[in-house]
């Protein structure tokens, strides 16, 4: 009996010391691959919002303006009248899956991609961002840095392509 | 293996849980940044921890998953397992309680298995339940095991 306390002991003692090696050779192996890469990670955390209006800003002068928020209406409205050019926010992927007919996809992470998007040239073309539905912090973003990058007119479509689908609203695949 | 008298009711739970946290490793190796945007969605850790959890937590999932593969490093291995598995459980958990809506990069940004906070939840419940099966047996109760066995695990050191 005293025995098996003794091993049990022996055993834990020797297992947390091989989980503390592990952990220790994992930080270290992680920080060394890190500085390798071609865009290692700070050691400090950016919110993927600092990170996409870091991106976007063209030095100290770059003002940050909030979207208009569209409701369904508007929106279905603006689509039929061809009043402005709707941008799905969701990653590519979703996007194939689905989106509002004569949408430009730009998600979050491509946002620079918008200076090379024929679409987007005009910079005084009326925009309709749009994400999944109203939680999904990437349209609000999107939209900020299309406000940032010198767009003037772009609305935040909040109910996003779940309101839409659900609507029957058209769809494009 | 099978000669070593492992049966198949041990190696299936191993085999699983080796599997996932190889796949889950290497993914999040794949896109770290998307892995840091992940732990940082659960409001929890203080932001100077979030990118070296980012770095090193994958590496960690990989030798997770290897050691439980090899005998020498395997109660070890399980044991990290299941302390992995019980911080995904607490961290879904007090997600839910907080009413967050997290879309874990558990998987890096295979869009497959991204999971909302409830099915988070319960995916980590099943992984914690696969790792304490493969550490039974070889943890829990170790004097089930051979003097032999039991050597080998500790390095060969007599007791």
């Amino acid at each position: 009996m005293r025995n098996g306390a003794l091993s049990s002991m022996a055993r834990i003692r020797s297992d947390l010391c091989v989980i503390f090696a592990a952990f220790a050779a994992s930080c270290v192996l992680g920080i060394l691959t890190n500085s390798l890469r071609r865009a290692p990670l700070p050691i400090v955390y950016e919110s993927p919002e600092g990170r996409m209006l870091r991106s976007v800003s063209s030095g100290s002068q770059t003002i940050f303006r909030e979207p208009e928020i569209l409701k369904f209406q508007a929106a279905l409205q603006a689509w039929k009248d061809s009043a402005a050019l709707f941008v799905d926010a969701r990653e590519s992927a979703f996007f194939e899956e689905g989106h509002i007919p004569r949408a430009i996809n730009l998600p979050r992470e491509e946002i620079l991609r918008a200076k090379t998007i024929g679409e987007l040239e005009d910079k005084s073309r009326p925009l309709i961002v749009y994400c999944s539905e109203e939680d999904c912090e990437d349209g609000r973003l999107v939209a900020k840095g299309l406000l940032a990058m010198g767009h003037a007119h772009v609305a935040l479509y909040a109910g996003g392509w779940d309101e839409w689908s659900a609507t029957g609203s058209p769809v494009e695949k | 293996m099978v000669g070593h008298g492992l049966t198949c009711r041990k190696m299936i739970p191993r085999l699983l849980i080796s599997l996932v946290f190889l796949v889950a490793g290497a993914l999040k190796l794949r896109d770290p940044l998307a892995f840091a945007d992940g732990i940082a969605a659960f409001q929890i850790f203080p932001g100077w921890s979030i990118n070296p959890l980012a770095m090193g937590v994958p590496y960690f999932e990989i030798f997770t998953g290897a050691g439980i593969l090899f005998g020498r490093t395997r109660s070890a291995a399980a044991l990290a397992a299941c302390g992995l598995s019980a911080c995904f459980v607490v961290l879904y958990a007090t997600a839910l309680a907080r009413g967050l809506d997290v879309t874990c990069a558990c998987f890096g940004k295979w869009t497959l298995l991204q999971a909302s906070t409830r099915v988070g939840f319960v995916r980590a419940l099943v992984l914690l339940g696969i790792s304490v099966c493969a550490l039974r047996g070889r943890w829990l109760h170790p004097e089930r095991m051979s003097p032999e066995r039991s050597r080998s695990d500790l390095g060969g050191r007599r007791l």
